[in-house]
């Protein structure tokens, strides 16, 4: 579980990268469906946390 | 049909709230925490809907329509990132609470210090912070109910709101409200799904609205936006501040409670980032689109209801108000419940804690009513005080909190400090006494806050070492 955690972390944290875009912070980007380009990075982003967060705590047993 | 759809909703709430209060015995622990019972599946909606205010459904639309499509990245990112806090805060408060059997955060971080003090001060930080907001979600039901009924009667509107909320948390309590989210959580995201897809067909699909937008302001598709808005800083601060102040919310960290066990808990934090990529977008969209139509708004909290209003059927319109009603309704209600129960349990020492919260339900209601009827406004000044530094109140308030749940030998007069140190700094930064450098205040109050209590903390270490 914990390597599926630091797998996950890692291709997320090549999305923060990503998706921050620092090279084109200033620029307008592509638009696509009338969307900018970069919107799809942070989506992508958000969305990946899921598996992020999911191995992140299924590796400790439950308490009731 | 405008009255018949309000009515019906209420009946909705209302039939779920008495529903509630059967389910609900007569203790502390089932009022004020639904008996720690919540499994999954609620505590996550409760989560989300108790979390996602009015802000997110007429706010996002309006800063998409000032600032761009920036405004989806910073809120989704930044909220997609809280269930981490949540994670590691909650399921320490969660369990402390069942050993200990704490209710709220100011009893749990007063008991792990032993410090009356502390609790003290810690639930006058906490309901102040969150008087305010009851008020600002009072006076959005008042503009909602004034516009979709059709008549102008903001002021008398809030009033009915907030006694409205009242009733369905005397009712049902923790689980009625919970259980109401539930409700109000999925309501809400049909309805703004339905707006955004009506909007969009009728502006001729989602290219040529972005086109038409970006015609004619093409920084809204910029990540910094017009006028560069969102700076990198901006970004990193503000994403911070959530991270760390949106548990201490006192009708967030009420829910880490009222979990079954931690299961639940975990279950609620990895499908956080799910519902927040989808229902993050489309107040955003229907924002930018509205830069594209030449409409010309009164102020930007108007952009997602003229929009609807203007190119969607009467019946999304109606739905889709009534969904920022569910969205407002089901933030107040927890946050109304939090209040009442943290004065209930944590100043007064009372046999009969359920009545006594009972009471100050009403009595903040009635106060609610009194201020929106005598025309209290965000340009009074001690309520724009309020809003102005709620969350950098929470945010100098973290230490404490966090080392109540894992640095408890760091003892209460550090943290103590801290608290003061912080909430000074907060009101300092307020003012214009004290400088930030350009980052959020809520992060420079909690800089401030870390450092008394490292300072403090080896101050008593070499005060005890070489003169006791």
């Amino acid at each position: 579980m914990k390597k599926k955690f630091f797998f996950w972390s890692i291709i997320w944290s090549a999305y923060i990268l990503l998706a921050f875009d620092f090279w084109n912070w200033e620029k307008t980007t592509k638009i696509i469906f009338g969307i900018p380009s970069w919107i799809y990075w942070d989506a992508l982003l958000v969305f990946s946390l899921v598996p992020v967060l999911f191995f992140l705590v299924s590796h400790e047993d439950d308490q009731a | 049909m405008n009255y018949s759809a309000i009515a019906l909703y209420f009946f909705v709430i209302f039939l779920i709230s008495v529903f509630a209060k059967k389910k609900t015995a007569s203790s502390p622990l089932e009022y004020f925490i639904a008996g720690r019972s919540f499994g999954g599946l609620v505590l996550f909606f409760t989560l989300a809907a108790t979390n996602f205010s009015a802000f997110f459904f007429l706010g996002f639309a309006g800063a998409a329509w000032k600032y761009g499509f920036g405004q989806y990245g910073i809120m989704a990112i930044g909220t997609s990132l809280v269930p981490f806090s949540f994670y590691f805060i909650g399921k320490k408060a969660w369990k402390l609470g069942k050993e200990k059997n704490y209710m709220t955060l100011p009893e749990l971080v007063g008991g792990e210090f032993n410090s009356p003090l502390l609790r003290k001060l810690l639930l006058s930080v906490m309901v102040i912070s969150t008087l305010p907001y009851i008020y600002t979600q009072a006076l959005g039901g008042g503009i909602i109910l004034s516009s979709v009924l059709g008549f102008d009667l903001v002021r008398e509107g809030a009033c009915l709101s907030v006694f409205l909320i009242g009733a369905t948390v005397v009712l049902g309590g923790m689980r009625g409200t919970a259980w109401t989210d539930v409700f109000q959580g999925i309501f809400m995201t049909v309805a703004m799904a339905a707006a955004a897809f009506f909007v969009m067909k009728s502006l001729g699909g989602s290219s040529t609205a972005g086109q038409s937008a970006f015609s004619i302001s093409p920084l809204h598709f910029s990540r910094p936006g017009p006028e560069n808005f969102f700076t990198e800083v901006k970004w990193i601060t503000l994403i911070m501040l959530w991270t760390f102040v949106n548990p201490l919310f006192p009708h967030i960290f009420s829910r880490f409670f009222a979990a079954k066990n931690t299961r639940a808990l975990k279950t609620s934090v990895w499908l956080y980032p799910f519902l927040v990529g989808f229902l993050f977008l489309p107040p955003v969209l229907i924002g930018v689109w509205a830069r594209g139509t030449l409409i010309s708004f009164t102020s930007p909290d108007t952009v997602l209801p003229t929009m609807v209003e203007t190119y969607a059927p009467k019946f999304i319109y109606i739905l889709t108000m009534t969904g920022a009603l569910a969205a407002l309704m089901s933030t107040a209600d927890s946050q109304l419940l939090s209040v009442s129960t943290m004065l209930a349990k944590d100043l007064f020492r009372t046999k009969n804690q359920i009545a006594v919260g009972k009471i100050f339900t009403f009595f903040i209601c009635l106060a609610v009513c009194l201020m929106s009827l005598v025309g209290v406004s965000s340009q009074t000044a001690i309520f724009n005080f309020l809003v102005g530094t709620t969350f950098s109140a929470l945010a100098a308030a973290f230490p404490s909190v966090f080392c109540a749940l894992y640095f408890k030998r760091i003892g209460k007069i550090p943290v103590i400090t801290s608290l003061v140190a912080g909430e000074i700094t907060v009101i300092g930064i307020f003012f214009k006494l004290l400088p930030t450098f350009g980052i959020a205040e809520g992060i420079a109050a909690m800089v401030v806050s870390f450092f008394f209590l490292t300072f403090s903390y080896t101050l008593i270490k070499v005060i005890g070492k070489f003169f006791l």
